[in-house]
């Protein structure tokens, strides 16, 4: 049966159909960049290798800037195909795991790494649902997410 | 025989790009870029913006795909959402046909035409990265 609730909440999500987020979060840990800094530099680092060291990850999306670089990667948003995914959660709710299933034909290597993953739709959220420009793929994304326990593989009977 | 063992515990910054600077970016930089596009014809993924029926031509009096009255160029709005995160979207007034533009496409002769006008370019992409760098710079300067 259909949870209302969650399908409003996922709903809310997707109101816009066409929402560009940008993000910034990194960790749970809470250090402003000033306390990080000073941190280092008491650890003896120069203020040039951590200024190298910030750039590069800045440069190839490390721990920090990560989810920004993630959020801000070119793309059009909104895609219609991503109501399937707010149903599909309405219907089996959130206390479920998910698995990540690719078509498999003319995958992209994002999508084909992330075949067969199991997580929660928290855990897949953050990563990037199918469809939201987090996949090389981005809005032509044709992967589902599927409660664990409807994928497993079931032994064939022959008559 | 003695065991070593080296663990990171380095904490990291949790918001070193900052909801200000997240809501700056979105109306310095993206919205800017979304209307830019527009105004020159240039949908998001640097292909040209359909052309217009020439039906929508005669009654216009121009082929400027996405203009006529100006609301939609208007309708651009960024909001902070909290923990994070803002979200650059499009006024109701023309959410419904923003949405048939770019997602449903709009059906020619020729088969579905898409007006890919919302989202991040390529430019706005390189400007929000210079704009981090930006902070870089001047949170270590010393």
């Amino acid at each position: 049966m259909t949870d209302n609730k969650i399908l409003e909440t996922a709903s809310d999500r997707e109101v816009e159909t066409l929402n560009i987020g940008l993000t910034a979060k990194v960790s749970r840990t809470t250090i402003t960049i000033e306390e990080y800094i000073n941190t280092r530099l008491t650890q003896g680092v120069t203020i040039e290798v951590i200024k190298d060291d910030l750039l590069k990850d800045l440069a190839e999306g490390g721990r920090i800037f990560g989810e920004f670089r993630n959020a801000i990667k070119a793309t059009y948003a909104g895609s219609v195909s991503r109501f399937r995914d707010t149903a599909q959660l309405a219907e089996t709710g959130m206390d479920i795991k998910y698995r990540w299933v690719a078509v498999l034909i003319n995958t992209c290597p994002d999508c084909l790494e992330r075949h067969g993953n199991i997580a929660t739709w928290d855990q897949w959220e953050a990563q990037g649902l199918p469809r939201t420009g987090s996949t090389v793929c981005k809005e032509h994304c044709k992967c589902v997410l599927i409660p664990e326990a409807a994928t497993e593989l079931a032994p064939i009977y022959r008559g | 025989m003695i065991k070593t063992e080296i663990r990171n515990r380095m904490n990291f910054p949790t918001e070193f790009i900052t909801q200000e600077d997240l809501l700056e970016m979105a109306e310095r930089i993206v919205i800017p870029d979304i209307q830019k596009g527009i105004h020159s014809g240039i949908a998001i993924d640097e292909g040209s913006l359909p052309m217009n029926d020439p039906k929508t031509i005669k009654r216009k009096g121009d082929n400027r795909p996405l203009i006529d009255t100006g609301t939609l160029l208007g309708a651009f709005i960024a909001r902070n959402k909290g923990k994070g995160s803002v979200m650059v979207t499009i006024g109701p007034e023309r959410l419904d046909i923003a949405g048939y533009l770019q997602i449903d496409g709009i059906k020619t002769n020729q088969g579905l035409k898409f007006y890919k006008f919302f989202g991040i370019s390529k430019d706005a992409e390189n400007l929000m990265i210079a704009s981090a760098r930006n902070k870089i710079d001047k949170v270590t300067k010393r």
